[in-house]
């Protein structure tokens, strides 16, 4: 075993049905697991948690108690640091000019 | 109480005062908070602003509620132009929790975001990269990679 902490991500991000989970959080934030079973209809409630269990585990999804409801919460952060940390470097021009592109929180000027 | 719009979380190696120092003092948040410049007295009540280094406000807005070291709960109001401007303040704590290996996991949620809004999708983006950074250069002492145009 390693002391990668990049690890648990990678191996979280490994699997198509978690990618689907991760995807339909970036497009609605703070969804209920009977939310989330929609988009994955041939799978099970219990396989639906086990896979959200590893995000979890991996930091990429929170949770948080809404009343008697559980949502789930997209947590990029260690995505975004995979990206700055490893990927960054293979991918830096091609990431840069669409970072001009985008302009996120840009500074005026 | 109902839940925030997003909540973003990282573990950092560092302890809980380490973090609080890189969340308040100016000229840390000038390494990873978009370049700029956190300036509060950080007491209830107070104001917060972050100021670009030409002096001119990036966004700005007031302590809620404040325990040193342990959390901030905050307004924040984006001043960076007028469109991010009119989505008007998004309530937005910062929560540290120490770890049992003296490190914190930092916390920070965002409420009062419209979905949809090109101010909703900024944020998303941007704490990412803010929190990322944080832990980054607290980590490292380096500043994170940051975009060509705000170099």
């Amino acid at each position: 075993m390693t002391d990668d902490p990049m690890a648990p991500a990678f191996r979280a991000l490994s699997d198509p049905s978690r990618r689907i989970l991760l995807d339909r959080l970036f497009e609605r934030d703070g969804q209920t697991l009977g939310e989330l079973c929609a988009y994955l209809p041939a799978m099970t409630r219990f396989g639906v948690m086990r896979h959200l269990g590893v995000l979890e585990e991996a930091g990429l999804v929170t949770t948080r108690r809404d009343g008697r409801e559980k949502r789930h919460f997209l947590n990029p952060v260690p995505i975004r640091l995979v990206h700055d940390r490893w990927i960054g470097k293979f991918a830096e021009p091609v990431v840069g000019a669409m970072a001009a592109m985008k302009r996120p929180w840009r500074l005026r000027r | 109480m109902s839940a925030p719009d997003h909540v973003y979380s990282v573990y950092i190696k560092a302890s809980p005062d380490r973090v609080w120092r890189a969340i308040t003092d100016g000229v840390e948040t000038e390494r990873y908070y978009y370049g700029t410049h956190v300036d509060s007295d950080w007491s209830k009540g107070g104001r917060i602003v972050y100021l670009y280094p030409d002096g001119t406000t990036a966004a700005d807005g007031e302590v809620l509620d404040v325990d040193p070291g342990r959390f901030v709960r905050m307004t924040f109001h984006a001043r960076w132009d007028p469109e991010a401007e009119a989505g008007g303040p998004v309530t937005m704590p910062w929560d540290i929790e120490p770890q049992d290996d003296g490190g914190s996991k930092l916390t920070v949620t965002t409420s009062g975001l419209v979905a949809g809004t090109r101010i909703a999708e900024e944020f998303a983006g941007g704490i990412v990269y803010i929190v990322s950074g944080l832990k980054t250069y607290v980590e490292t002492g380096a500043p994170m990679k940051v975009p060509a145009e705000v170099g």
